[in-house]
């Protein structure tokens, strides 16, 4: 049986290429192997509304994404390209300097900075959002030194950098280091405990958010820590209707370094000859080998269903003209992994490629800002096999119109994080996002008698202190 | 005990047990049941790993499958990879069906550990519809006949031609394009045919406006209206009642007159765009016809010839220039023509099959051999008094059917003056050839057959009945047998060498 371990293991390290998405799934199968799954159900816990706001912007989000209805464009037809406005207006262009203050807490050490000098490779996964958010609002404007007059609050703590030898990050222990934090973020700070974090927002941007595992059963059967039930989330998970999504979080995408992307531009003169461009696994074959669970099944069946059409350019193949393949293609396939994002979205719309998005449910980065139903197309996982019918039924102006607003240099810049940060990128683009949250419900203002949030709740695993990590 | 082939423990990554030891199984052994699966289990585990799969995992599907096959399973449940008691009830999420009402499910047996779900949480939103989605393991859901289909390829391709036109449109495209004239003399003849219609489709694939002007030598003639007809763009048929000579010697003065008639229309009609001569015989590539947009006035390019050298050496070709001396030994042959340039781009001289040649001083024309293809000019320089550069000569100067004009550059009074194209003459845009038949040759009228072609060799099978054999009154008893040895000889002998033919005679008397 350790066959099958050093087996994977070998996958594994064919796997590590410079596609971003597809180390993704190679890390994925890499860490299945560690634990064995057990016999468990999950509890499936409805989506609470606890507000009227929220409520209301999860009508809007389902909306938007549950709809493929067509959508006329006003007509632009000589633009190269159309200004992208979602459902909270023309705001991508939006300066939150001057709309909102973040205070960041000065956090010890051993919460952020200590773990990047333990591992210095958690500065290039694509769970950097982390580090990078927290070196973007110590410099950013909107950044203010007086808690008093601070409308948001900054957690700092960098719970993916725990990484194994292939550079996985464990959650294992983040849930005991949120917990440490919090505590002294209540014991040193009376804003923890004014509100319960009500205003405070941090960065989980590990697969399933705060439920701090990669196992989708496991996830959902911890649910998000509890003591950040009422802080605002900025995790790069989305998917309505699922525990590890609570209303009000900033969705993001995962962090890909732009400069990589950025040098590998062809000349937009160049045809695009490929009808659908797709790499990456299939199936699992480390943790999933006869397929069913590796993607609910979709990337196989795109598999089964298109290896022999002459339309896909489909393969498991790394290639090294990755990129300048999908500036020639007209389509990009999306599909879920174990989790439902993927850096995929972020190059097509890097290359101009309109991103076909399998993954029920998905809620994509941004969707207040970034009407996603008329940029990509949304394909059911069920209607998988009739992928090449659906996509040659789309009317030929709608794809013009797609691409021209995925032309939009805002649209691009929405979804880099590059350093030194540039304006209208995704560090604004999460800075918007908490100033269209502003003004806080008053409510959250007003202690209660008895706290609800409940500091001992959760697995006893994760009640165990965290001192820091000792070993190097 | 954990059995399940390929989930197997840790132990060998990292070590870290925090998880483990929440997910252990212990063995139960408790009850005899328990006993029963652990023995089943262990039995399809090891049938499992002699044929290779997950017998236990199929087992349980059809199983439940066929247990649970009327009810709309869901949600939720299935429980994760690894399963220490596959026999138990456990529910299928083989189900990727969109359900949107509740469902109900079927609960587990399972161990303490594992909290049992309560199907009645699951119903929490009403007005909404809930989550499709469900973790566990789905279907792949393949249909029935995973190949392409030839009416959504087509569809993909003309949503690709789209785009690309698109692109073109917005990135690449040239930005206005001048209509292009091209003049073509021709005469009725065996080769016609085959060079005439490779233009004319080659010409059917240039983007933008073209007008096609044909002059025929010896009138106009049925076969090349037949070839030039239907190609979509203006065909201008003009001729000459002068027939083509035979001899080769003198054909390029009549070629010369026949572009000289083409010429005279474009100026009398006026026609604005690029005047490109496009020989029938000639080769010609797409590039061509967008680098001549480039042009002002006069312009030349590269040409290539492809002709034996054989001919040089012999000094029999056409393109023999007077002044050359053989007594210095037969020459180094390059099979080019066309501009030659300085570094900054400028025209210096020209390039021929032997060399280099600088334009003389005294304005006398050294490209005077050079063939018409390798030059185009605005149209404007015919009949445009007024903007016409000053370099230019008149129509009226130079067009004069009697004097002996090889080249058009008969028409510029300065050389240097002339713009070089396709990256100054580094670009071949097009080939010069001459293939002609003889004049004795035996080809069909127009390339059209009177007579169906006889069999010369008759194909193996064919989906037809064999003629009948000749009838002929059948030979007496006593002779068959030495005059069959005769055929059958003659057919074994025919068969070594040269079986088709016999046969054929044998069939056809």
């Amino acid at each position: 049986m350790d066959v099958k371990g050093s087996r994977s293991v070998s996958i594994k390290r064919t796997g590590d290429r410079t596609a971003s998405g597809i180390s993704q799934y190679a890390a994925k199968e890499e860490r299945e192997d560690l634990f064995p799954h057990s016999v468990e159900i999950f509890q499936i816990m409805g989506f609470r509304f606890t507000s009227r706001r929220g409520m209301l912007l999860c009508l809007l989000i389902g909306l938007l994404i549950a709809s493929l209805s067509n959508v006329d464009s006003a007509g632009l037809a000589e633009e190269l390209h159309e200004r992208i406005s979602g459902t909270a207006g023309d705001v991508l262009e939006d300066d939150p300097v001057g709309r909102l203050k973040v205070y960041v807490y000065d956090l010890p050490a051993k919460y952020n900075a200590d773990m990047i000098d333990k591992d210095p490779r958690c500065l290039n996964h694509m769970f950097a959002t982390e580090i990078f958010l927290h070196r973007f609002l110590l410099e950013s404007p909107v950044r203010t030194l007086d808690s008093d007059e601070a409308d948001w609050f900054y957690v700092p703590v960098y719970t993916t950098c725990d990484l194994t030898a292939n550079g996985l990050p464990l959650p294992f222990k983040s849930p005991r280091m949120m917990r440490s934090a919090l505590q002294y973020i209540s014991r040193t700070w009376p804003y923890w405990n004014r509100t319960e974090g009500a205003d405070h927002f941090l960065t989980v941007p590990h697969d399933f958010g705060a439920c701090f595992h990669y196992q989708e059963e496991q996830a959902i059967k911890r649910g998000i820590l509890h003591l950040l039930s009422k802080a605002t989330l900025v995790q790069t998970f989305g998917q309505r209707f699922h525990v590890c999504l609570k209303e009000g979080s900033i969705v993001v995408p995962p962090y890909a370094p732009p400069s990589r992307m950025q040098s590998r531009f062809i000349p937009p003169s160049i045809p695009r000859s490929i009808f659908v461009y797709f790499r990456g696994l299939f199936y699992d074959p480390g943790n999933d080998p006869e397929g069913g669970y590796y993607s609910r099944g979709a990337r196989a069946a795109v598999w089964e269903n298109f290896k022999n059409n002459i339309l896909f350019d489909i393969s498991a193949e790394h290639p090294g003209t990755y990129y300048e393949d999908m500036q020639r293609s007209i389509f990009c396939l999306c599909p879920l992994g174990w989790a439902p994002w993927s850096p995929r979205l972020v190059e097509g719309v890097q290359f101009g490629c309109i991103p076909v998005i399998i993954a029920d449910d998905i809620v994509l980065p941004f969707a207040d800002a970034i009407p996603w139903e008329k940029i990509g197309v949304f394909v059911n996982e069920k209607d998988v096999p009739n992928l090449d019918k659906i996509l040659t039924s789309i009317p030929i102006e709608q794809i013009l119109e797609k691409q021209r607003l995925l032309a939009s240099p805002a649209m691009k810049q929405a979804m880099l994080f590059p350093q030194p940060a540039e304006p209208g990128d995704a560090f604004h683009q999460i800075l918007n996002g908490l100033a269209r949250k502003l003004p806080h419900n008053i409510s959250i203002y007003q202690g209660t008698s008895e706290p609800t949030l409940n500091w001992t709740a959760g697995p006893p695993g994760d009640l165990l202190l965290w001192v820091g990590d000792k070993e190097s | 005990m954990k059995l399940s082939g390929q989930r197997l423990s840790p132990g060998h990554r990292g070590g870290r047990k925090a998880m483990s030891s929440e997910n252990s199984n212990d063995s139960t052994l408790r009850s005899a049941s328990s006993v029963f699966r652990l023995v089943l289990h262990s039995f399809l585990c090891i049938v499992s790993l002699l044929l290779g799969f997950r017998l236990s995992r199929e087992s349980v599907m059809v199983a439940v499958n066929m247990r649970h096959s009327m009810n709309r399973l869901d949600a939720g449940s299935m429980p994760a990879v690894q399963s220490e008691f596959p026999v138990s009830l456990l529910l299928n999420a083989n189900s990727s069906l969109p359900i949107e009402n509740n469902h109900t499910l079927m609960k587990l047996e399972q161990e303490e550990l594992l909290p049992e779900l309560d199907p009645l949480k699951q119903s929490v939103i009403q007005d909404e519809k809930s989550s499709r989605v469900s973790v566990g393991r789905h279907q792949i859901l393949i249909r029935d006949w995973p190949y392409p289909d030839p009416i959504d390829v087509m569809k993909a391709h003309m949503i690709i031609a789209r785009v690309q036109q698109e692109q073109r449109r917005l990135y690449g495209q040239v930005e206005r394009r001048q209509p292009l004239l091209v003049i073509t003399p021709t005469h009725r003849r065996a080769f016609q045919r085959l060079h005439l219609s490779s233009l004319k489709n080659t010409l059917m694939l240039v983007h933008g406006q073209l007008t096609w002007i044909i002059i025929e030598a010896g009138g106009r003639s049925r076969e090349t209206a037949a070839i030039v007809s239907n190609s979509g763009f203006t065909v201008c048929h003009l001729h000459l009642t002068q027939p083509m000579p035979t001899a080769w010697s003198k054909r390029p003065h009549m070629e010369a007159l026949l572009r000289l008639r083409g010429l005279r229309f474009i100026r009398e009609k006026k026609l604005e765009g690029v005047v490109v001569f496009a020989d029938e015989s000639n080769s010609h590539r797409l590039e061509l016809f967008d680098e001549v947009q480039r042009v002002q006035w006069f312009g030349a390019l590269s040409i290539g010839l492809l002709m034996p050298p054989k001919r040089y050496e012999m000094g029999k070709s056409p393109l023999r220039w007077n002044d050359l001396d053989f007594m210095a030994g037969p020459p180094p042959f390059r099979p080019l023509q066309g501009p030659s340039c300085s570094e900054n781009g400028y025209l210096v001289g020209w390039y021929y099959e032997y060399g280099r040649v600088a334009p003389k001083d005294n304005g006398s024309r050294t490209s005077a051999g050079f063939e018409w293809a390798g030059f185009v000019f605005n149209s404007a320089v015919l009949y445009d008094s007024v903007n016409r550069p000053s370099w230019i000569r008149d129509w009226d100067e130079w067009a004069r059917e009697d004097d002996d004009m090889r080249s058009p550059t008969i028409m510029v009074s300065d050389e240097r003056f002339i713009e070089p194209l396709g990256d100054c003459g580094r670009d071949v845009l097009v080939w010069w050839a001459r293939s002609e038949a003889r004049s004795d040759g035996k080809y069909p009228e127009g390339w059209v057959l009177s007579q169906p072609l006889e069999v010369v060799v008759p194909a193996k099978r064919t989906p037809w009945p064999d003629p009948p054999p000749p009838a002929a009154p059948p030979p007496p008893a006593a002779v068959t047998a030495s005059t069959d040895q005769e055929p059958h000889e003659k057919k074994r002998q025919g068969k070594r060498r040269n079986q088709g033919k016999k046969n054929a005679k044998k069939q056809n008397p």
